[in-house]
């Protein structure tokens, strides 16, 4: 190991030093190398000594010399830049506060932005692959774009036989979850050249071509590292590990290979974690109807320019278009569009893979970075800032070392170090806080979003927080060094300024534009922590204390699309069985799941002449006890009795909204919904009030039967109406149920109102964010005008001798250091103003309760950012007030 | 050019001391060198690689060592070894630094009885 050190070290050292004695010295560290026993603080030596020789290959034979060497001095400074730093520890905490909530902020965007926004996908000649979707001429691409199918790339094939194609078809629901409230596993079904094409195969294991020609009952499935290590825990035995998902069939997925650490799904769709075969029939590989191929991805070889595929492609499209089988003509009722998409495709669009994985999450990543790199750069320029007023401070000091001689060079050393050690400061703070801030950030990001890399602190994210601590102690240096050298040997101004000093504008520049980027920042996050409020201040009209939730898939008799007796029946003695669980005090279920967007469709047909037949409605079979739990605000009629539900007799409540859309006048009671394809009605008992069962923020109507009639999804949710301790009942319930009936398979375990709360998730998740930027935008701002108030401050220290001796009050000169100084803050808020209008129009699709022209969050924004800045502005003016009008004019 | 004062070296650092020690008994190369140190002091004095390097290219700079020919009894060596042995400067030096230590260990033994002896 020391000889391949000393090879590489060598090349860096002087060559003259390097041709006189390289070869020798590698021999001799070969031979220490083979010779001496190796010991960790002998290794730690040797290593010290080798990085050393590019240093210096000179070295004294004197013993000592007077005076030390340039490292002894670097030694000398660095203490005294300490010493200087811990006699301001307010002045250091600001900065080093300052710089860490910035950085901190920067470096958890970058851990989540980066696997879309920058890190390649790590796909060997990645530039070669492309991805290729097919359309329709003149009709506009729909959602992630149109399904193609096997024999379609077979026709492409033929016409470019030098592309090599394949495909896959990815969903976020994967069905692998690992158990209850884990069930976001996105997989893809591969095409089996799907490994070749993408030049990537896996570590272990994979599939056999027989795996692409028949369904098994235990599917294989290919996982990703990231699961391996995390499920599995990296265990060899991993493969022919079978997981059961249907119990009563005995089928699931079977495990037969991993994919390599790092391999990344190329899905511009969702994450993938689990990777299947795309199984088909040859039957169904020859039709061209048969689109199941949901992304194509293609590799291109050397010389096919990705602009040429499309014309490339072209002849198999026309071969494919003449293969399509004769649809007859076009029904009454079809769009042209539709029409036109159920026939054969006519053009196809062709991108660079890279650009397009992720493609889904990169505007919103973009502008995440680019407001948190606006902040690291407010945060620089206030700092720079902050050190330039420490630095007229320290007039004194700084004219004292100029007379004994100090240069240029010398003053630099001593600003950088500053700067390096507050930086550094606030970098160190900064990393150690960033694992603290992404957890929180976990925790709240949304489920979908695409990142291509888990978000987590890697190599690559401790350098970008690194990287741009350095560029901020470089930035923040160049100012305070100004003043350093620029000031006059007296430190302070030569003479009394005109209330306007030379430089001013300048600094109220700078002061006006954060103001403005600051206000932008709290204006967008305010009015998203004011829609997140909107939505949790919104009444819920029903009891949701004490109420948990478990979701169940119900497998065996009864797991049909259908109504079922069979599950009715097993569905009671589920009831049963739970009413017997400590704490449970009520136990009912209701078909629906709930707070997950929820059915569109309600089961009857609209009443004739109803003004607003096509309403959304939310579709609930209940089991008696259903409203002794959920407690519906009753607004007219009645809810069913208890032997109405017992019996499950054919009566229904709806809700406000939804007996508005269909009788309008409040005429709803006493009258009857017949089922689609039914004849039996259903009586109108009571009418309750909306109940947002599809998400927190989404109005819904709502329709309530009995569950024996009506109930047609093999899915329930249990509800249980807890007396106390939740977490215990609910852990009670769980064993129950997998006692009483283990086909009833839960996958989600929560509270009520928990649900409610992750139905917001995304908003939540938003407001988090962009509250974060505010609040962080408003932090830097405040710090900002303190310091470069100070510095002005400072300049003025003679100006305010002179008012002070005139008679000026310290009261008076607080008052003018304040006013003139909230001039640019004011002007700043007008311009900020005028680009908030501009930006927030576009966050007007994710506002709840609140408009972009909200009054209460513009003036809430605005006193705040006038109320931070006037804080930053009172306490060097306070200062400067106090000033010993004496000791002010002998200042120079 | 006149040579210099053998006492314009002094004090010497340890690690230039034992290399002229080891060079003083025999012509050695450098990994001899370290070998030697290491051996006469029972494995607690130990030269680094490269400090050792440093060492022998100032010595051989300010003309206190030089290069010699390979000795007959290494006539198996690897060619590109390279052998050393002190020069005149570098053996008036060895010896001044000698004589400087001896009188400061002779101080030293005066100063325990309880006497006032000269320091240099």
């Amino acid at each position: 190991m020391l000889e391949r050190l000393f090879r590489v070290l060598l090349r860096l050292s002087p060559s003259g030093f390097r041709d006189r004695f390289g070869d020798e010295l590698i021999l001799t560290a070969r031979d220490v190398d083979a010779e001496r026993p190796r010991r960790a603080a002998r290794t730690v030596r040797a290593l010290a000594d080798a990085l050393a020789l590019p240093l210096s290959v000179r070295s004294d034979l004197r013993a000592s010399r007077p005076g030390g060497g340039p490292v002894r001095g670097l030694a000398h400074d660095v203490r005294h830049a300490r010493r200087v730093l811990a006699g301001a520890p307010w002045f250091s905490c600001t900065v080093i506060g300052v710089l860490a909530l910035a950085l901190t902020l920067a470096t958890t965007v970058f851990a989540v932005v980066d696997g879309v926004l920058f890190k390649p996908l790590g796909l060997p000649g990645e530039d070669r692959l492309v991805s290729i979707a097919p359309g329709h001429e003149g009709l506009a691409t729909r959602g992630f774009g149109e399904t193609t199918s096997v024999a379609d790339l077979a026709h492409w094939r033929a016409a470019a036989p030098e592309i090599a194609f394949t495909g896959l078809s990815a969903q976020p629901w994967g069905g692998y979850g690992a158990g209850i409230n884990d069930s976001a596993a996105g997989g893809a079904r591969v095409l089996s050249d799907f490994f070749d094409v993408i030049g990537v195969q896996p570590l272990i294991g994979g599939f056999t071509p027989a795996d692409f020609e028949e369904p098994a009952r235990f599917e294989p499935v290919v996982i990703t590292w990231d699961v391996w290590q995390r499920r599995f825990g990296g265990a060899p035995a991993v493969l022919g590990h079978e997981v059961v998902l249907d119990r009563h069939r005995q089928a699931g997925y079977r495990i037969v290979g991993v994919m390599p650490r790092g391999f990344v799904v190329p899905s511009t769709r969702v994450d993938v974690q689990f990777l299947a075969p795309l199984v088909s029939t040859a039957a169904a590989r020859a039709d061209l109807r048969r689109r199941t191929v949901y992304e194509v991805v293609a590799r291109l070889p050397e010389g096919l320019e990705v602009a040429a595929v499309e014309t490339r492609l072209a002849a198999g499209l026309s071969a494919a278009a003449a293969a399509f089988p004769d649809r007859g003509a076009k029904p009454a009722e079809w769009s042209e569009a539709a029409w036109r998409r159920q026939g054969p495709f006519d053009r196809v669009t062709v991108m660079p893979l890279a650009s397009r994985v992720g493609a889904e999450s990169r505007p919103l990543f973009r502008a995440v970075f680019v407001a948190a790199l606006l902040i690291v750069a407010i945060a620089a320029v206030n700092v720079s800032g902050l050190l330039a007023a420490r630095m007229l401070d320290r007039g004194r000091e700084i004219a004292i070392r100029r007379a004994l001689g100090a240069g240029p060079f010398t003053l630099a050393r001593l600003v950088g170090l500053e700067s390096t050690l507050l930086v550094g400061g606030g970098l160190a703070v900064g990393l150690l806080l960033t694992p603290i801030l992404l957890a929180i950030g976990q925790s709240l990001l949304p489920e979908g979003i695409t990142y291509l890399k888990p978000p987590t602190i890697d190599l690559r994210v401790v350098l970008f927080g690194v990287t741009s601590g350095i560029v901020i102690a470089i930035a923040a240096s160049v100012w305070p060094l100004v003043r350093a050298l620029g000031g006059t040997p007296g430190g302070a101004p030569g003479a009394v300024r005109a209330s306007m000093p030379a430089g001013a504008l300048g600094r109220r520049l700078v002061i006006a534009i954060q103001v403005a980027g600051a206000f932008v920042l709290v204006t967008s996050g305010s009015l998203l922590v004011g829609s997140i409020l909107s939505v949790y201040a919104h009444d819920r009209p029903i009891n949701t204390r004490g109420v948990l939730v478990i979701e169940s898939f119900v497998q065996g008799p009864g797991a049909t699309m259908e109504k079922s007796p069979e599950r009715a029946a097993r569905v009671e003695q589920l009831i049963e069985r739970l009413r017997t669980v400590p704490g449970a005090v009520r136990v009912a279920v209701t078909s629906a799941q709930v707070l997950r967007g929820g059915n569109w469709m309600s089961w009857f047909t609209p009443p004739e002449g109803a003004p607003t037949p096509r309403i959304d409605v939310d579709r609930q079979a209940v089991t008696a006890g259903y409203y002794d739990i959920i407690r519906p605000e009753l607004v007219a009629g009645r809810l069913p009795t208890a032997a109405e539900q017992a019996s499950g007799a054919p009566v229904v409540v709806v809700s406000e909204s939804l007996a508005r859309a269909y009788w309008p006048g409040g005429q709803a009671v006493g009258r009857t919904l017949t089922e689609y394809g039914g004849q039996d009605p259903y009586e109108v008992v009571g009418i309750v009030r909306d109940v947002r069962w599809f998400a927190w923020d989404r109005d819904v109507a709502s329709i309530y039967g009995p569950y024996a009639r009506l109930a047609r999804e093999p899915m329930v949710s249990l509800l249980i109406q807890a007396e106390r301790e939740p977490a215990r009942v609910l852990a009670a319930a769980l064993a129950a149920l997998e006692q009483a009936d283990p086909l009833v398979v839960p996958t989600r375990a929560v509270t009520l109102d928990q649900m409610f709360v992750d139905s917001v998730r995304p908003r939540r998740f938003q407001a988090w964010l962009f509250g974060s930027f505010a609040t962080a935008g408003l932090v830097v701002c405040g710090a900002g005008v303190f310091g470069l108030l100070a510095m002005t401050a400072a300049r003025r220290t003679r100006e305010m001798g002179i008012r002070q001796a005139l008679g000026s009050t310290p009261r008076g000169l607080v008052r003018l250091l304040v006013t003139q100084e909230l001039v640019p803050v004011v002007l700043g808020l007008v311009a900020g103003g005028l680009l908030a209008a501009w930006t927030v129009q576009s966050l007007d699709a994710f506002l709840y309760g609140v408009t972009p022209g909200d009054a209460r969050v513009w003036t809430a924004s605005a006193a705040m950012l006038l109320a931070t800045a006037g804080l930053g502005a009172l306490v060097p003016a306070v200062r400067a007030s106090r000033t010993d009008p004496v000791q002010a004019l002998r200042a120079d | 050019m006149a040579r210099p004062a053998p006492d314009t070296f002094l004090p010497l650092k340890s690690d230039v001391m034992l290399v002229l020690m080891a060079l003083a008994a025999r012509v050695l190369h450098g990994y001899g060198i370290l070998r030697d140190v290491e051996a006469r002091s029972g494995g607690r004095l130990v030269l680094q690689t490269g400090a050792l390097y440093r060492t022998l290219r100032r010595l051989l700079d300010d003309g206190l060592i030089e290069e010699c020919a390979r000795p007959a009894d290494a006539e198996r060596d690897d060619e590109r070894r390279r052998y050393y042995r002190p020069t005149v400067l570098g053996r008036a030096v060895l010896d001044a630094e000698v004589q400087r230590m001896s009188r400061l260990v002779r101080a030293a033994r005066l100063t325990a009885e309880g006497k006032r002896p000269r320091l240099v």
